[in-house]
């Protein structure tokens, strides 16, 4: 069943109240989240390589009245689905993963250069992308939480659409270059790339994991960090972040491409995912059944400081 | 045509050579068009409204508060902006800042060491509305300097760089540009949207408006009017007053002393932005709180587009 037959049919049906997806933005190559509660809009969805935004971030801020939801999810999306439910945050049976095989989204701000470019001049074709006749490898033109992507299509699914041509892409490890420096130039990079942040918080509020009503950030009792973007408020922001995300990250990248300033700042979680791998061999929303390492308590414990 | 025709058109080297006289700075915008060898900020009101600022330091001793302001230094800056963003300065933030009794005196000493230039535009981006907000990209209106750059040389209105006469092609050049945006323009907003943006509060719409929003504050940090900021403490015994940059789309905006929130919801955080923008500052200052410059419709994260919003709003108004 292609992707717009299986929405129609769940909402004609009446299997779920609506439908999370993306619709066409109004700008060229932009999506924009929609929640699609009648048959008839359907033919608005789209799925192509710019719908880079997590749509399992609002799962939990869905309108009255809509008890069951089908979402059309990605690899990472269908992550993200999984990890909530694991976290109680939703109930499965009143979820609907509409899962869809993906190629890996395009990085937007890549295709600048060339100037008035129109949706119809660029089309994906295997692993090249194609921009004004000219073939160029899709990979340049991913984010590196796509590049590094284990999981195009969804794990967990409920229905997997056809079609969706996925091509295979080398899995790249995009932090070897920034792991083999000294620790004095990480720490330069990771500087210069947060001198830059003004904290406007997009990242957190594109991550589907970050739900917490009350943000440490705004905390104001007790206040962990001060409002304005000073380089050390921006150290205590992010890496208070990334601490909270050990173990839970879906590696999507949605911060990444939320960012209005353009920092790579998925490294961080993307960095701190391996490390979580390496560590416990747990990677989040994988997995509804096996234990998070950091919410995970037992008596054989391999290490002794928390028996 | 906002042009008086009454420039000189300089090289490009000499226009160049002027502005790098002094502490210059170009906006993104700017940069992004030209490229010019000078340092960029995300808007002009980086410059004059900082996103951190200690406004005085503070320290308890001998049984007593004491208190030392920090006035900014006035050093004089040269800013090279689109002509939006220059009314978004004398506009809005001048308003806003300079308009009533007490003045803020930070701002103000910012304001009057700021040498403001208009870059002239030449094409509308997707993201552009300057006209459906009263601007136009020619405009000159408010700026120090008016700069437009053209096949030949630089067109310049203004005290400083010196040039030559139009010649006739650079004449018709200008002409076929007026022309050339003249076409191409967004068409305004309805003259009475303030008015049907007021009426149109307790509309249903606005939920389905909001939806999709993500309530982040890349729109109001990066918009070039928006001025709303917060005030807190540093330190306790010792420490400094601090100004931050503050954004309505944040829970914690409206939050009262007793708890009371009385923008609570997001919708009503994305009502309260349009609103503002659109209805409010017009129907007190004569003026749109919007210069349609398309920051936040570029830079959104989820393509939450402020044109459809209004557009949306005023139609179920009417």
């Amino acid at each position: 069943m292609t992707l717009h037959d299986a929405a129609r049919k769940l909402l004609e049906e009446h299997k779920v109240q609506g439908v999370l997806g993306y619709r066409k933005g109004s700008l060229p190559f932009r999506t924009r989240p929609y929640l699609f509660r009648d048959p008839c809009e359907i033919e608005e969805l789209v799925f192509n390589p710019f719908c880079g935004l997590n749509l399992a971030r609002y799962l939990l801020f869905l309108p009255q009245g809509i008890e069951r939801v089908a979402i059309v999810a990605k690899g990472c999306d269908g992550r993200a689905c999984v990890a909530l439910v694991r976290e109680n945050r939703l109930r499965r049976e009143n979820l609907l993963i509409l899962g869809v095989p993906c190629p890996g989204m395009v990085d937007t701000r890549k295709l600048a250069e060339w100037e008035g470019l129109k949706e119809h001049e660029v089309t994906l074709r295997g692993g090249e992308i194609v921009i004004r006749g000219v073939a160029y490898p899709l990979a340049s033109f991913l984010d590196a939480s796509c590049r590094r992507c284990r999981y195009r299509s969804p794990l967990v699914y409920d229905i997997l659409v056809e079609g969706g041509e996925v091509p295979s892409l080398p899995q790249e490890d995009t932090l070897r270059e920034l792991r083999s420096l000294p620790e004095e130039k990480r720490w330069e990079f990771f500087r210069k790339e947060l001198s830059r942040c003004i904290r406007c918080y997009a990242c957190r509020n594109a991550c589907p994991m970050c739900y917490c009503k009350e943000c440490f950030a705004e905390s104001h009792k007790p206040s962990f960090l001060h409002p304005s973007p000073t380089l050390r408020d921006n150290f205590v922001f992010h890496i208070g972040r990334a601490m909270h995300l050990a173990g839970r990250c879906v590696e999507c990248g949605a911060c990444e491409r939320a960012c209005p300033l353009g920092i790579p700042i998925a490294t961080l979680f993307l960095a701190v995912s391996d490390t979580v791998r390496e560590h416990f061999a747990f990677e989040a929303g994988v997995d509804v059944a096996a234990p998070a390492p950091f919410v995970t308590y037992r008596e054989d414990d391999p290490n002794a400081f928390i028996r | 045509m906002r042009l008086s025709g009454n420039g000189v058109v300089a090289t490009r080297e000499a226009f160049l050579e002027w502005l790098s006289r002094g502490r210059t700075f170009v906006t993104e915008t700017v940069a992004r068009r030209f490229r010019l060898p000078f340092p960029s900020v995300p808007t002009p009101k980086a410059v004059l409204l900082p996103q951190h600022e200690a406004l005085y330091r503070f320290f308890w001793a001998r049984r007593t508060w004491n208190v030392h302001p920090l006035p900014p230094e006035g050093t004089p800056i040269l800013l090279l902006a689109a002509p939006c963003e220059v009314k978004a300065v004398t506009d809005v933030l001048d308003a806003v800042f300079l308009g009533n009794a007490p003045q803020d005196p930070y701002y103000a000493t910012r304001r009057k060491n700021l040498i403001l230039g208009a870059l002239g535009c030449t094409f509308f981006e997707a993201t552009c509305f300057c006209t459906r907000v009263g601007g136009h990209p020619l405009s000159r209106e408010g700026a120090d300097f008016f700069a437009l750059p053209l096949s030949s040389g630089v067109y310049f209105e203004g005290e400083g760089v010196s040039g030559r006469p139009l010649a006739s092609s650079e004449k018709e050049e200008l002409e076929a540009l007026v022309a050339d945006l003249e076409k191409t323009a967004p068409p305004p907003f309805p003259e009475k949207t303030p008015e049907y943006l007021y009426e149109a509060f307790g509309c249903d719409i606005w939920e389905d408006i909001a939806w999709g929003c993500l309530n982040c504050g890349a729109c109001t940090f990066l918009c070039p009017t928006c001025f709303c900021f917060d005030l807190a403490l540093e330190g306790r015994l010792r420490g400094a007053m601090i100004r931050t940059w503050d954004s309505c789309m944040f829970p914690k905006f409206t939050l009262h002393a007793s708890s009371h929130n009385p923008r609570s919801h997001p919708m009503q955080r994305v009502r309260q932005r349009i609103l503002h923008k659109f209805s409010y500052h017009p129907l007190r200052k004569g003026v749109f709180g919007c210069v349609g410059c398309g920051r936040c419709v570029a830079l959104c994260p989820v393509n939450w587009d402020i044109r459809e919003a209004v557009e949306r709003v005023v139609s179920c108004a009417l």
